[in-house]
């Protein structure tokens, strides 16, 4: 544990910045890197099957387990990342029976998570304060169990992302074809919406949950407008994301404003720089 | 020999729509069959009936000579299934595209082997279309993206091919070039169901076609001017039925 100590302290001491010096801003800047690099790893799956808009229906439902959190007096985290699975798997079923088309699906989970969350937050009887810290994000105060839960969920999405690659990119590029390859395609899907969920749950402490599906789909969304390949894009979305979330804790520093804000921010610049340079090159 | 596909009273309902009814059907090994229909005679359903991808309401299915339920062994089947382009929300190359057709026969889990990059170089040269494997497929044209999508079939070094609709939308110059590359797959040793519209350019190349309307097999043989002529240069989309013949659609005997 010593190693890890002085390795921690050494990291810090060699940066030569001064907000290095604070034991926050460390710990927000580990965090944030965390959620820069895995976020974009599980997004570019559900960019690809044209469903971005799934990381903020999941992101919705974890309002509600933050609020059953507050009410039932456990850590919201933990019951985020229940519900935020929950209300996954009712996404991916609902888009699989094809009763529902995906969109609609959506809305019934958007909706229902923020009342839900609403309903929850008001019986618990939750001060305005906190309920802020879940919407928008509280990374300066992410402690030592947070840090933990990131790096553990980040090898496990980063890791499931990595090695099931290929039946990940075939599941989204052409169900019927990847189901006829002898892939189960169910079991592909739900992997997805279940590692959504659970980076959702820790994005949330990052950039809170009204701004996670911005970590998920931007930097793809931005890298994608100047690459040729899948490949291409999975490593420089990954790349991004982590530039962005730094970049954003460090702006939020001097700035003194929210870092879920300039994280994402940062990425919304990232894409129009992309936008503007892609058709600079195709006019060219 | 065994067939690649048996079907026996096959039915398939979408709630009270009855998709497709008490359909026989067989693609024997080297076989080249045409399905041929007006747009909504069901001709996709059998297809995905076959594939395993539409339940069947009634019938039993056999694909090489196994019950469905049971049938494990993908890498024999290759689909081109029925798709306006090749694009998806993320930029893939053609050989990441094509890649994902050899999935059957290879690991799931990690990169791919040197087995599979030899696979997907021979599957797009056999669409010529190897010179272009670093391509996105969204800037290609619609009949190379089609190619590409065939070549994915391919990769899986497939003993048949299914292939629905694969030219709709490609001009003349495309689908001849297409239906030469057909040709010369199915000479190579690889049976073909192809589903169309109507026979155009590769009439030359079927060994038996099978006609459905309002998803029931109304005829099963040689590919006859008639169903040519019928299905060229009449109304298409209307309820005209085709020709009827005497002989069942018999399974093989």
């Amino acid at each position: 544990m010593d190693i890890f100590a002085s390795a921690w302290n050494g990291f810090w001491n060699a940066c030569p910045f001064e907000f290095c010096r604070w034991d926050f801003m460390q710990k927000a800047l580990v965090a944030a890197a965390l959620v820069g690099v895995t976020a974009p790893a599980i997004g570019i799956f559900l960019v690809q099957r044209r469903l971005s808009l799934m990381g903020d229906g999941i992101g919705h439902v974890a309002f509600t387990g933050v609020a059953a959190g507050f009410l039932f007096g456990t850590l919201p985290l933990v019951t985020a990342i229940m519900a935020a699975i929950l209300g996954a798997l009712a996404i991916e079923l609902m888009r699989e029976r094809g009763r529902t088309e995906g969109d609609v699906a959506l809305a019934v989970v958007f909706y229902g998570g923020i009342a839900g969350g609403a309903l929850l937050m008001g019986l618990s009887g939750t001060s305005n304060t906190n309920i802020l810290t879940y919407l928008f994000g509280a990374l300066l105060s992410v402690n030592r169990p947070d840090i933990l839960a990131a790096l553990g969920i980040s090898i496990v999405v980063l890791g499931s992302a990595m090695l099931l690659r290929r039946v990940l990119f075939a599941v989204s590029y052409d169900e019927e074809v990847a189901r006829i390859s002898g892939v189960s395609v169910r079991a592909a899907n739900l992997l997805v919406a279940v590692a959504a969920a659970i980076t959702v749950g820790v994005t949330m402490r990052v950039v809170g949950i009204l701004l996670v599906s911005g970590m998920l789909v931007l930097p793809v969304a931005a890298v994608q407008q100047l690459t040729r390949s899948f490949n291409a894009t999975f490593v420089g979305s990954l790349a991004l994301g982590l530039l962005v979330s730094i970049a954003g804790v460090v702006t939020s520093y001097y700035l003194d404003a929210p870092p879920g804000a300039t994280i994402v921010m940062g990425a919304i610049v990232a894409f129009v720089l992309a936008s503007v340079f892609a058709r600079a090159r195709a006019v060219v | 020999m065994t067939p690649h596909f048996h079907l026996s009273g096959g039915t398939v309902n979408f709630g009270a729509t009855v998709a497709l009814r008490n359909v026989h059907f067989y693609l024997e090994p080297g076989e080249f069959v045409v399905l041929l229909g007006a747009n909504g005679s069901g001709k996709t359903t059998m297809v995905k009936a076959l594939l395993g991808l539409v339940p069947l309401s009634k019938g039993r299915l056999d694909v090489f000579g196994t019950p469905l339920a049971k049938f494990r062994d993908w890498g024999r089947i290759g689909y081109v299934p029925q798709r306006a382009s090749a694009a998806s929300g993320v930029p893939a190359s053609a050989f990441e595209v094509v890649l994902a057709g050899r999935l059957a026969r290879s690991r799931k889990w990690g990169l791919h082997t040197r087995d599979d990059a030899r696979a997907v170089r021979e599957a797009l040269e056999l669409v010529d279309m190897a010179d272009k494997h670093r391509e996105p497929v969204e800037t290609l044209s619609g009949g190379q993206q089609q190619r590409v999508l065939i070549a994915r079939a391919l990769a899986g070094e497939p003993d048949v091919l299914v292939l629905d609709e694969p030219v709709s939308g490609v001009d003349l110059e495309h689908q001849e070039s297409f239906a030469t590359t057909l040709g010369e797959l199915n000479r190579g040793g690889r049976s073909v169901l192809l589903v169309a519209h109507a026979l155009g350019v590769i009439e030359p190349l079927v060994s038996r076609a099978v006609v459905l309307t309002q998803g029931e097999v109304t005829y099963d043989g040689k590919p006859l001017r008639e169903l040519h002529d019928s299905h060229v240069h009449h109304h298409p989309h209307s309820a005209e039925q085709p020709p009827r013949f005497s002989q069942p659609a018999g399974g093989p005997r």
